[in-house]
């Protein structure tokens, strides 16, 4: 039992925070914008928090709020500054915005430079990450639900249709860049505070690419579908281990087949006010026409 | 009789128990890539771990000073090239109370942030090929492998005293730690060593277009030119000096340019060039240990090995000997004391000598200063 909790805290406390990531992927994403620059934005929200917590002292709350207010403050510019683009255009600002943000940490010795910023103290536990995962859960399962949730959907599925119908499209959508690259920050927090090294590295395309997988997987139309994707991308590789040197050749190949089988992800949305059928819910009758 | 049959027997076994009871095991983790960009590395690492154990088990496993037997246990975990499955690893073998110790990773991206996890949870650790500078160093952590702090300032002094060498540019890769830390070694080593630096140019693993950096440096007329990147880049680096008529004797760090594939890449351009490289041979009249070693290699997977196959041979073999002062299979406190007692003690990659604090290098790793001679084959400068 023990040697089973050995092997598994790691585990889930990287779960923990890729799902973190993964949501706040999911809420920028459901207005509309690809983006690839969250591993930019969970990294730099590591980089304040790492910089506060160890050259500075603060407390490591208080440097976490500071890391998820950058998050915040810098998704929000990003998606003023794309939401006019078309998407093609909007997902390659942010992947230059990922890469430059990189290339700006690979250059400034006082964060380490390409050799990393180290020496960062411990602050994440496994309940720390999921205590911030169930608060990041409630917030996405609260946002889904509320106006500014159904607001961005519509933006999403029709910008046109959504501004005709009054509603304000350019802070809808960098607003919800906002908060998504506000929890992505957080993500990238609890990072830094458990690895105990944040290096440009982390905030490269690939990483960021890893994310969008996360969401895509699982399905990007439910906040579940962000959670389930995040952990189940995590853990699988680790339960492939069995097979060391094709572990991520099974695993490719059964994302694959998911992905062909599931183009939607695996957890898709149910649309409102239809309850599910394995619920015993029956599909609301549509209105006559008279 | 029959009465004292069963007795008689039972003092038999009671006295050879406790020689069964000796023979314990020490468990080590061997942390490294078998997946990933670091695959080609941390493989051979991995064989090399492994067919240390189990010529030590076959040989009947090893007695310790205070009279012990012990058997060799490895544990195997792949950290795909990925710094969070390097930590995750670190953290579940530091959590099994049988790990003694922890053979670490060839490739930076594992080793630099285990170095704190390590210092943190108490766990020794020795880096087997990773050379990357380490800011903290805490007294958990080693590296058995020839460093670019101990090595470049050998290269410089040596070829300063050979050649006087007087201007020297640099053009490095900023996205490799390893490599960037030795271009700002060379950098730094100027002052000392007596020479200038005349342009100190960076590039992004990836790239493909150096001409910008070069003619800076062309500019500049350096005699030497120190070029600090990968295979890919540093080949395209001297085929567009060559196309921008830049006349320098080449430096560069871990025995690159007697790579066949630079060779091949350039069109054998690097021939005359320096490198510093650690000792490796398959090989030596002098030292038959190693013949030894390939042979058993070539008969276990059926190639030669590398030197991080030696790296990983040596890793063990230095943790057996620590084994052997320390009498532990559990007390890692212990077991890192008896680290760093290990001086000059000889490995197949050249001699291993601790003493952390002030930091985990190995103080006698060997350093060879090379001139690429043809296609894989260079002589060494003295």
């Amino acid at each position: 039992m023990s040697d089973l909790f050995t092997f598994w805290t790691p585990v889930l406390i990287t779960a923990g925070i890729n799902s973190i990531i993964a949501l706040g992927l999911y809420i920028t994403m459901s207005s509309g914008p690809l983006s690839v620059a969250h591993a930019a934005l969970a990294g730099m929200g590591g980089y304040l928090s790492a910089v506060l917590t160890t050259n500075f002292g603060w407390p490591f709350p208080v440097a976490m709020a500071a890391g998820m207010a950058l998050g915040f403050v810098t998704g929000l510019l990003l998606g003023l500054l794309i939401v006019r683009m078309n998407e093609l255009v909007a997902g390659l600002t942010t992947l230059g915005f990922g890469e430059t943000m990189a290339v700006i940490a690979f250059n400034i010795d006082y964060i380490g430079g390409a050799n990393a910023f180290t020496g960062i103290p411990m602050r994440t536990s496994l309940p720390l990450v999921y205590l911030a995962l169930a608060v990041v859960l409630w917030a996405a399962w609260r946002y889904d639900h509320s106006r500014l949730g159904f607001a961005a959907r519509a933006t999403r599925d029709s910008p046109v249709t959504a501004d005709a119908m009054g509603i304000n499209v350019v802070w809808v959508k960098s607003f919800t860049f906002g908060i998504g690259a506000a929890i992505a920050a957080l993500g990238g927090v609890l990072r830094a505070h458990y690895i105990l090294v944040q290096g440009p590295e982390d905030m490269g395309f690939f990483i960021s690419v890893g994310f969008l997988i996360f969401v895509v997987f699982g399905g990007s139309y439910t906040f579940w579908g962000a959670l389930f994707g995040g952990m189940v991308l995590t853990i699988l590789p680790e339960l492939l281990r069995f097979s060391a040197k094709d572990r991520f050749i099974i695993y490719g190949v059964l994302l694959t087949v998911i992905v062909i089988i599931r183009p939607q992800g695996l957890i898709t949305r149910v649309p409102t006010g239809v309850a599910p059928r394995w619920f015993g819910g029956r599909r609301r009758a549509s209105t006559p026409v008279s | 009789m029959k009465r004292w049959t069963p007795l008689l027997l039972a003092t038999i076994v009671s006295l050879g128990a406790p020689a069964a009871a000796q023979e314990k095991v020490v468990h080590f983790s061997s942390i490294n890539g078998q997946t990933g960009q670091s695959a080609a590395y941390g493989s051979k690492v991995i064989e090399g771990v492994d067919l240390a154990a189990k010529t030590i088990n076959d040989a009947g496993g090893f007695t310790d000073k205070c009279g012990g037997h012990y058997k060799v246990k490895i544990t195997t975990g792949d950290m795909a090239n990925s710094r969070e499955q390097a930590v995750s690893l670190l953290r579940q073998a530091a959590a099994d109370p049988s790990v003694l110790a922890v053979v670490a990773p060839s490739p930076s991206t594992g080793y630099v942030p285990m170095v704190p996890v390590a210092g943190q949870l108490k766990i020794p650790i020795i880096a087997t090929g990773s050379g990357a500078p380490i800011k903290e160093w805490n007294p958990w952590s080693f590296r058995l492998n020839t460093v670019s702090k101990v090595a470049v300032p050998a290269l410089m002094k040596t070829l300063k005293s050979k050649f006087d060498v007087k201007r020297v540019a640099l053009i490095y890769d900023i996205t490799q730690d390893g490599q960037r830390g030795e271009a700002e070694l060379v950098r730094n080593s100027a002052k000392d060593i007596g020479y200038e630096v005349v342009a100190f140019e960076a590039f992004r693993a990836g790239d493909n277009d150096f001409r910008p950096q070069l003619s800076k440096i062309k500019a500049a007329k350096p005699d030497w030119v120190s070029i600090d990147g990968a295979t890919p880049e540093l080949a395209k680096i001297v085929n567009q000096m060559a196309e921008l008529g830049i006349k320098a004797q080449l430096i560069t760090g871990f025995g690159t340019f007697n790579d066949p594939v630079v060779w091949d890449l350039t069109e054998g351009r690097v021939k005359g060039g320096y490198s510093w490289s650690a000792y490796f041979a398959l090989e030596d009249p002098a030292r038959p240990e190693i013949g030894h070693m390939v042979q058993a290699y070539k008969k276990e997977y059926g190639h030669d090995p590398t030197l991080y196959s030696f790296y990983g041979w040596d890793g063990v073999n230095v943790y057996v000997e620590a084994v052997k002062r320390s009498c532990t299979t559990t007390d890692r406190d212990k077991f890192r004391q008896a680290l760093n007692t290990i001086d000059n003690v000889p490995t197949l990659s050249g001699k291993a000598t601790f003493k952390n604090p002030p930091d985990g290098e190995n103080l006698s790793a060997a350093v060879i200063v090379n001139q690429t001679t043809g296609r894989g084959t260079f002589e060494a400068v003295k």
